[in-house]
Formats: C-alpha cells, structure tokens, sequence
C-alpha cells in the first residue's frame, strides 16, 4: 500500500477534553477513504489537522512522503463542514479567489472557473454577487472551490449535510470523478450507510481513538452472515424451536432472525420451509452501523478490563 | 507573501466597490460641513427674525434711550443687529407697567421688557421682563449694550470729552509669537487652532472608524463561515494582516479622495475661506506625522479590534470586549482641552508617551505647539515596538480563536489563551 497520507500517534486536546487521542491512520493512494465516528468523536478535528489548521500537540502527519507544509497543504481541497462564501464577492471572481489562493496563476484560474461554472450550469451567473445565489447553487459553487485547483487529495467534512438531493447526486459523481482519475477521496460522516455505498477504505473512530481501520470488503467480511429477515406464512408458534437460531424477532411483517455463530443460512431456510409458506428470504451481515456498536462495545470492554486488571495489581 | 498580497488586493478591492464606502467617502465631507456650518444657520432659522424690546426708562436723563438704540445696533438708527428697542410712553411704578405689558409679551408682540430703574446709571441696576427669561441667549447682547452706556455715561460725569472715549475705550490686543523666527501674522494661532482641531478630530475618528472596521471584516468571515475555508489556503497570520493592511489601504484611499476634493472644492464659491484663516502651517511635515501617526494608531487598534472580532460571533457578542477598546481612543480627546492649553506639560508630555495614547496625543501636541524631538521619537519608537508586540498577541488569539463558534469567551478565558503555550 502506498499511503499518500499518514497520521502518526497524533493528539489534540482542547482544555481537558482529548479531542484526538493518539490516532494512527494511514490513507491509500487513490482511495476512497471514510473516517466514521458519532458526532463529537474527533472527525473534524482530525481533518482540521490534516488541512493544517489546527496543529497536533503530539504526533505526526506525512503528506505524500513528506512533511505537512504550505506546499503540500496546497495539495489539498478542502470543504469543510461549516461552509461559506464571501457574500460581496461575484461568483465568478470568489471562484477564481479560491482557485489563485490554491496557487493557480490567474490565467489559469479565469480558464477554469469558466469551465466549472459551465459545467455547472452557473455560466449565466459568474457575474451574480454570491448572496444572490439560491442555496443550492452556493452549494455548487463550494464544490467548485474545493475542486478547481485539481488537488491530489481532496477532504470533505460531512460533505452530505444539509444538500439537497440534486447536490447529493453530483457530489457524489464529483467523487467517482476524482477516484477516476486516480486521485484521493477523504471525507467523514456519521451516517454510516453512506460510507458503506462510497467508501473502498473506513476508519471508524469514537471518543477520539481508532476502533477499527481497512478495506471496507475485509472488515464486512469478517463478521459472518448471521442475520435472517423472513417474511411468509410463520407466527410465533411456527418460528419457535429453530435449530441454531438465537433470537426471533418481529419487524411489522418480516422475521429478524439471528444465526448462531458458523450456522448456515442454507439449512436455515430448508428448516423453515418445512414450517410454512416462504415469501422472502435474506441472509446478510451485519451492516456497518451494527459493526460500529460491536466494535465500539468490544474496545471499551477492552479498556475496562485493561483498568481492571490495573486496579487489581495496584491492590 | 504572494498569498498575502492576494488576500489584501481582494479584500481591498470588494471594500473599494462596497456601497458603504462610496457612501461613506461622500457622506462623511457633508456630516463634517454640517456640524461646523449647521449649528450656525440653524440658530439664524430658527429666531424668528427681528425683535421687539420695549423699554421703560426711569432714569430721567435725556437722550439715553437714543444712545441705547445706538448701542444695540437698532436697525430703526441705521445698525445692524435684529433687536428693536421700543420706549414706553408713560410713568407709574414698574409692576403696573408689567401687569399692562404682560399680554402682549405673552403673545409675543413684544419680546420683552427691558426696565431702566431711577438709580440705574448709577447702580447699574436692570431687569429684563420676558415670557421665558431662562432660554434668551441674546439677552447678552442687551447686557453689553447697557454696560457700555453705563461707562460712557459715568466717564463723561468726569468731563471726558465724547470725542476721546472711543480711544480711550479701545480693547487690547494680545498675541502670542515664538522667540525665534519670524512672530506669526495676525490671526495665525485662531487658524492652527481651528485647523488643528479638524485634523486631531479626523485622526481620532479613522482610527476609530477603521479600527472598528478592521474588526467587522473579521466577524464577518466567522458569520458567514467562509473562515474555515480561507484557513485551508491561507495561515491565520495571512488572513489576519491581510484583513488589517486592506483597511489600512482603504482608510488611506478615503483619505486620499477627501484631500482631493478638499482641494479641489475649499476655497471656491460658497466654501471659500474667510480670509484671516492662514494655512501656513500645514506643512509637509505635518502631513507626514498625521499619516504616521495614523498607520501607527490604526494599526494598534486594529489588531486589538480584530482580536475581539476573532473571539466573537456577532457585533452584538462583540460590545463588551469593544468598550475597554474605545475608551483607550477616547481618553486623549477628553484631554485635548488640557493638552492645547498646556502642549508641553507634564500630564501631555506623560500621556503623549504611553503607547495606547501617542497617535492622537502626539499629535495634538505637535499641531499645538513643538514638543522636543526626542520625545516625538520617542514616542514612535514606543508605538511601533507595541505594535509588534500586540500583532504578535494578536496573532496567538486569532489562531486560537477564530474557530470557535460558541458563545463568546469570558476575560478569563482570554487572559488563560494568551497564557496558554502555543
């Protein structure tokens, strides 16, 4: 693997509350890469440190094999989750502003405001003031900013909050085009069925530590396809006394059913077809939302039983 | 550098362009014409022209009330002022006279009662009857009037001649002129203090006024939350000075444009100077140590200014912190009378070298008199090491805070983040 982006044992504290507490994470070239956590578990301010705006009280960051300077930080698009524009500025001139402060000479920067305005059917308004824009077309132009300098990596902060479902759409085609063309997706969320749609690669973080990290197919695959929705001729009765079943739940008209662990799905349904009427059928894992919660639960069991045994050898 | 320059030619040029700043360019010429011109032709409307005093006269000396109307400058003798004096035709004691006038002043036929007791030109003594005795401001002019009748008339009891008394009456003349050199013409010192004043009201209010500005623009990226934004293309540092040195070019182009059509305007037409005012002293010199001490002063309150503009969300959130801010500008211009009468004492001299109060301190002092050169370089080499030291101050708080988007911080917290190690 060869990360373009890597995070060693960085820390950040603000007062007494430790924001990011010794993170390692490293970001693959050309990857689509998901920092996951709850709201107020460490994502922004995780990113802020990348794009240098916070500086790390501990540890390391390493932008493409070097250090995290100005140079490389004009590498970088950023679109933070608080996001703005310059209400007095034109739209044309605050993209251009955007592009020139990424270090695009003006030429340049007039050339491709001109195309991305195009492209986004903001032509007619390169000459509006920016408060004069309808919200989601400030939404676009904020894209625009983020992207126009062509960085290499390109950081998102819950970039899907508060867009409308035409701006989710294109930001989501803004990110196949980008890993496309072989450059870096960073972005976090707390909506964990997204990332699940979007991401190659996760990192999932809670309380400003690592829970879990890597290929989003490995880590799927490491929880077994234990759950079972059913959905048929069955009640309480004809449900109960399943062989190597757990739990039997009803969800309004379906069955969740949950598998012991290393039973087969396949057996399953034959038992099932012996009781009654089958309409559907789904076996699946566990999606990343659930993952999360075991993960997070499993880490803090760990961390109790760490101080535990500490208490226990103190005594 | 490159960014920087970025920051300020863009901030520059959408500040320029603003509708404020056309307005306030062309508004603030008129505000100024205003409160100097104003008070005066307000005054004028708002008397309803000429007045009418009648005047009983108790003396018994002949000719008086003829000489009164001469002093008052009756335009019924041919003066010039807008009181016309009235004798009352008839005799009995005063309060019978006032009973019978006190309708018509009531109602304004007459605006007054001017009462000439027996022993007046010996006592002096007079009293003015009128409807509202407490708001007459012209009453001053009557005052004058009957004190120089009283003189004349006790001087000629001791035989000096009516012909000598205007001479003998004449006022005295002081002025004031320097040791050395060339002593000043005549009416020189009304003019410095005059222009003076405008120049140490105008360095106090762009220090102010682009202070406070320096401040919005500030805020202004915190409300609209384009700061996290800028912050990922430019250092803290960069925004922060880029903000500061914007306004500085903007306050300096107003100024610039102000000067222009001073230039152009003063002295023509109904603008034209009256023509004791000597421009003599508005000397090259001056000018530069009005635009020194005007970048020098801004610049300190303008980093102090957009701190708080860094640690706050709203202008509303911003008052609190701005207050201690404002009174630092205030403080020399409640001094100013002090300082003109008294440029090089102490309490100037002192003042004039604490930092906060140097820009417009100095100034004064250099406007209203010569203080030594050493203090004046003293003085800016204080200022311009506090400069730094704050802009270096300024800069730790504005890293540290222009995130923030809570409520603002507390003194405390402010006092511990400027503690806090980097």
């Amino acid at each position: 693997m060869d990360p373009i982006l890597q995070l060693r044992g960085v820390r950040r504290s603000f007062g007494s509350i430790k924001a990011v507490d010794g993170v390692d994470l490293n970001v693959p070239r050309g990857s689509i890469y998901g920092i996951l956590g709850p709201n107020g578990a460490g994502k922004t301010t995780t990113i802020r440190m990348i794009l240098n705006i916070y500086t790390p009280d501990e540890g390391s960051i390493i932008f493409d094999g070097g250090p995290l300077d100005r140079r490389a930080i004009d590498r970088i698009g950023y679109l933070p989750e608080e996001r703005g524009l310059y209400k007095r500025m034109k739209v044309q001139e605050h993209v251009e502003y955007l592009a020139r402060l990424k270090g695009l000479s003006s030429k340049e920067a007039h050339r491709r405001a001109g195309l991305w305005l195009e492209r986004f059917d903001l032509a007619d308004r390169a000459m509006a003031k920016t408060n004069e824009l309808s919200k989601g077309m400030q939404q676009k132009l904020q894209f625009i900013g983020t992207v126009i300098s062509e960085p290499d990596v390109v950081v998102l902060d819950e970039p899907f909050s508060g867009l409308d479902p035409i701006n989710v759409k294109l930001l989501r085609e803004i990110i196949e085009e980008i890993h496309d063309a072989g450059r870096t997706v960073l972005f976090s969320t707390h909506v964990m069925e997204q990332a699940e749609q979007i991401c190659d690669h996760i990192f999932l973080i809670n309380r400003g530590r690592k829970v879990l990290d890597g290929k989003l197919e490995q880590i799927i695959e490491n929880y077994p396809v234990d759950k079972v929705r059913v959905a048929g001729d069955f009640d309480e009765n004809t449900l109960a006394g399943l062989s190597r079943v757990t739990s039997v739940e009803r969800n309004g008209n379906e069955w969740n059913l949950r598998l012991e662990d290393g039973a087969s799905p396949q057996d399953l349904l034959k038992e099932l077809i012996t009781r009654g009427k089958v309409d559907r059928f789904a076996a699946s894992r566990p999606p990343l939302s659930e993952i999360f919660i075991l993960e997070v639960e499993a880490s803090q069991a760990g961390v109790r039983s760490e101080r535990e045994m500490k208490e226990v050898s103190h005594a | 550098m490159h960014k920087l320059f970025l920051v300020i030619s863009n901030e520059y040029r959408v500040r320029v362009r603003s509708r404020s700043f056309i307005i306030s360019t062309l508004l603030a010429p008129l505000f100024i014409l205003a409160i100097s011109v104003g008070p005066a032709l307000l005054a004028e409307r708002s008397s309803h022209g000429e007045r009418a005093v009648m005047v009983y006269d108790q003396t018994g000396e002949k000719g008086l009330f003829e000489k009164l109307q001469v002093m008052v400058g009756d335009p019924q003798v041919g003066g010039f002022s807008k009181t016309h004096l009235l004798l009352w035709d008839g005799s009995g004691p005063i309060d019978t006279v006032r009973t019978r006038l006190a309708p018509q002043i009531e109602n304004g036929t007459y605006d007054g009662l001017l009462y000439l007791a027996p022993t007046f030109l010996s006592q002096g003594d007079a009293v003015f009857y009128a409807a509202d005795p407490g708001g007459l401001m012209w009453t001053d002019q009557l005052e004058t009037a009957l004190d120089k009748l009283v003189l004349r008339h006790r001087m000629a009891l001791r035989g000096v001649p009516e012909d000598d008394l205007g001479d003998l009456l004449a006022k005295v003349h002081l002025t004031s002129a320097p040791i050395e050199g060339v002593a000043e013409v005549k009416g020189a010192m009304e003019s410095r203090l005059i222009i003076g004043m405008v120049l140490i009201l105008l360095l106090y209010m762009m220090i102010l006024a682009y202070g406070v500005q320096s401040m919005n623009a500030v805020i202004e990226d915190k409300t609209s939350r384009v700061v996290e934004v800028m912050l990922a293309c430019v250092t803290p540092t960069v925004l922060m000075a880029g903000k500061i040195l914007a306004t500085a070019l903007v306050g300096l182009t107003q100024f610039a444009i102000w000067g222009v059509l001073s230039v152009g305007l003063i002295g023509r037409g109904p603008l034209a100077l009256p023509a004791e005012i000597d421009l003599s002293f508005l000397t090259v010199g001056l000018w530069i140590s009005f635009t020194a001490f005007f970048i020098l002063g801004y610049l300190l309150f303008a980093c102090l200014y957009a701190s708080i503009g860094s640690m706050c969300n709203s202008m509303q959130d911003a008052q609190q912190f701005q207050m201690p801010v404002t009174v630092l500008v205030i403080v020399p211009i409640l001094l100013l009378q002090v300082v003109m009468q008294d440029p090089n004492g102490t309490l100037a001299v002192v003042f004039s070298l604490i930092p906060v109060f140097t820009p417009i301190m100095m100034f004064i002092r250099i406007t209203m008199g010569s203080p030594p050169l050493w203090q004046v370089v003293l003085s800016l080499v204080l200022l311009a090491g506090t400069v730094l030291f704050m802009a270096k101050l300024t800069g730790k708080l504005f890293r540290l805070s222009i995130l923030s988007f809570g409520k603002a911080p507390s003194w405390r917290q402010v006092i511990a983040m400027l503690r806090s190690p980097e």
